[in-house]
């Protein structure tokens, strides 16, 4: 257990930078998220932490002690890659107890810590079998069995729940939330899917071009997104974004627009349908999807924008209808034309 | 099922032949090879399954052993002497009808002694009075000769040849010269293929081009260049060491390139998870990835025996003609030369050179398809 620091960090490759100068303090014990689109940055900065990549420029220190210079094997971490990279020749056993036999640890020990990082994974019944022998989700497991057997300062993971199917990524999600609770151990995160980010993070980095959008609370960054690409990238279906000055027919009334907003951003689970007295937006019904709980309902406005709106199964809508919308003034965000966000 | 198209049954076809063109030769040099060298004069060796007739003549013994019984004299004996093993049918006493008689039956020569032939070759010669002649009459018999194989072949091409010498040598050649180019080729290709260093993408170049280089051009500048840096230790122009460098090197780029297709294609996350369990390349080399390029060895190893097992260039080249250095296809060359009218030699010697390429092949082969298609499928 360790605090990560990065100062200043960055990362070039032939001339092209690709991180731009990452400032970023973890704190001891906490589950941080990178999350960004592909291409971003996110899995070099992760490996950059770990020691597979090196430091162009900038410090990362992990417990106060700067590691530029540190293999990865000395540096406390212990990595989860996306493909697990299992040693497809090696026993389960002889995997999880690899580190351990290189760092020369005695014999009785390596079997204890095993055990005991089996026991956490309940994989203990795997002990005899080969990688391919097992399922997704096993090798996954063992996986991060792997790392916990190191009893690392960091733990670090690579998008490891995106070669698992649907109901395996849900289950080990909610796995890998109890075993950082359990193992109260300082995690970075990394993914491309934000459902993840919010249901793991303790603080999420929206990453986003090799720089850092924001870093908060899942519900920091749900509620006061910082820019235009936190608000569009959190959330989902994505929050719909508006020109003002265009011309939509927005009753400008009940709304208070600053001065230099050129956009408004309202999440489709904010919007309801509302009576030509209230109303804020009109628009003419596109498409209804049914996902039982509730609709998406996708509304074209004038000049050919499309926002969706979650509502309500019960609402009486059709294809074709032309509808008013409303939502509350708390849950309107409002970006400049360089989009960030104001008031 | 799948279904039948043209292309998969001329595939099929094109497969059958290749494989009958590949294994009626291969049989029938094996089968000539334990042939009786007189027969394997005359007869193709399919003719060696089947019982076959043949018309023979043969010729009694003479007075001497003749023995009085009661008012007759015999002369009791086999017409095929120590060689047995054929079945008379017919026989005849004159050479205008030499199958006149029945076996068990009894011809009367001119001079009115009477024979009695059996079928296993057993004669009864009966005259009234004293046999005279010191010489034995003529027989002529129709046998049936079953099928017969014998190893003296390959005992007289082994161990009166020199064969049999030859073969170790060759052993002797083979076996360092497969295996010191896969030893330092696997070292090399890691590097070239896991670690970072200045120069590396040139290196790989280069070794590719090289692989364009004919053996010939640098045959004889080689052998100079061994010459006089052996002759600074005292060491012999022509031996083992030197043979051995000579394949090695000739070696090298291909089992490099092959060995580097191979390592590439391991997963690099894989490679990073050792390293960060504290793998140095060279735990990484030993206990990751040889534990799994094990199939590329084999199939390498294959390639690069059967090249040296089968060279006879280098061989001349970098070793004596004595028997204690000559290897196995400069010997069947000699034996060509000098014995070339002996076809059981030649037969038997072919078939001893092969024997090591067949079984290796065989042992090995699911190794040898697999190492050519790696990386092609997911493992």
């Amino acid at each position: 257990m360790a605090n990560l620091n990065l100062k200043n960090v960055k990362k070039t490759y032939d001339k092209t930078e690709v991180i731009h100068g990452v400032d970023l303090d973890i704190n001891s014990g906490e589950f941080i998220v990178f999350v960004g689109p592909s291409g971003c940055g996110k899995s070099t900065l992760l490996r950059m932490i770990a020691g597979l990549e090196d430091i162009t420029e900038g410090e990362i220190s992990i417990g106060g002690e700067v590691v530029n210079k540190i293999i990865a094997a000395e540096r406390g971490v212990a990595m989860v890659f996306q493909s697990y990279a299992l040693y497809p020749h090696m026993t389960v056993f002889d995997n999880m107890s690899f580190a351990l036999k290189q760092a020369k640890t005695p014999i009785d020990e390596i079997k204890s810590r095993v055990l005991e990082a089996a026991k956490i994974l309940q994989i203990e019944s795997l002990f005899e079998r080969l990688p391919k022998q097992l399922s997704g989700g096993q090798r996954q497991r063992v996986a991060i069995g792997r790392a916990i057997v190191r009893n690392p300062k960091v733990f670090l993971f690579d998008e490891p729940l995106s070669n698992l199917d649907a109901a395996l990524r849900v289950q080990t999600r909610i796995e890998i939330a109890k075993l950082h609770n359990q193992l109260t151990a300082t995690m970075v995160y990394v993914t491309h899917d934000q459902v993840e980010a919010m249901t793991l993070a303790d603080r999420i980095v929206v990453i986003n071009e090799g720089i850092i959008e924001q870093v908060g609370t899942p519900i920091e960054l749900y509620n006061s997104p910082k820019n235009q690409f936190v608000a569009e990238f959190i959330g989902s279906p994505k929050m719909n974004m508006v020109d003002i000055k265009d011309g939509h027919k927005l009753n400008l009334i009940n709304l208070k627009v600053p001065s230099d907003a050129t956009k408004i951003g309202i999440r489709p689970e904010h919007l309801s349908l509302s009576n030509d007295e209230t109303c804020k937006l009109k628009g003419n019904v596109r498409h209804i999807e049914h996902l039982g709980e509730h609709l998406l309902c996708y509304i074209n406005l004038e000049k050919n924008d499309e926002i969706v709106a979650k509502l309500g199964v019960n609402s009486k809508i059709k294809i074709n209808e032309n509808i008013c919308l409303e939502w509350h003034q708390n849950h309107q965000h409002f970006f400049d034309s360089s989009g960030v966000s104001i008031g | 099922m799948k279904k039948l198209t043209f292309t998969s049954i001329f595939s099929q076809l094109l497969l059958l032949i290749f494989v009958i063109v590949w294994i009626v030769p291969t049989f029938g040099l094996f089968i000539s090879s334990l042939r009786d060298k007189d027969v394997l004069a005359i007869s193709g060796w399919w003719t060696s399954f089947t019982t076959t007739e043949v018309n023979e003549i043969y010729r009694t013994e003479g007075n001497e052993s003749q023995i009085k019984e009661g008012d007759h004299y015999y002369i009791k004996g086999n017409l095929f002497g120590e060689d047995k093993g054929k079945q008379i049918f017919r026989f005849g006493v004159t050479s205008k009808n030499i199958d006149e008689f029945e076996v068990g039956s009894t011809a009367i020569f001119k001079d009115k002694t009477k024979i009695t032939v059996f079928e296993n070759g057993d004669y009864i010669w009966k005259s009234q009075e004293e046999f005279k002649k010191k010489k034995g009459k003529r027989v002529f018999v129709s046998a049936k000769s079953p099928p017969s194989f014998t190893l003296d072949n390959y005992k007289e091409v082994l161990f009166k040849e020199g064969l049999g010498q030859a073969f170790l040598n060759t052993f002797a050649v083979a076996l360092p010269s497969t295996l010191i180019p896969l030893i330092i080729c696997s070292f090399f290709a890691y590097a070239l293929t896991w670690m970072k260093f200045y120069g590396r993408d040139i290196l790989l170049a280069s070794i590719i081009a090289s692989l364009v280089v004919p053996l010939q051009m640098s045959l004889i500048p080689i052998l100079t260049v061994y010459n006089d840096f052996g002759a600074l230790f005292g060491v012999a122009a022509k031996s083992y060491p030197g043979i051995w460098m000579a394949h090695t090197g000739f070696g090298l780029a291909s089992t490099t390139f092959l060995l580097w297709n191979f390592l590439k294609s391991l997963p690099s996350e894989m490679m990073e998870a050792a390293k960060v369990d504290g793998a140095t390349h060279y735990d990484t080399f030993l206990k990751i990835v040889v534990p799994l390029s094990i199939p590329a060895f084999a199939s390498i190893f294959i390639l690069q025996f059967l090249w040296v097992w089968n060279d006879l260039l280098v061989g001349l080249v970098f070793l004596d003609k004595h028997p204690s250095e000559i290897i196995l296809t400069a010997k069947l060359k000699e034996l060509l030369g000098s014995r070339g009218e002996n076809w059981e030699i030649l037969t038997t010697g072919a078939f001893v050179s092969m024997t090591v390429p067949l079984f290796i092949f065989f042992s090995l082969q699911r190794y040898f398809i697999r190492g050519l298609v790696a990386g092609s499928i997911k493992g």
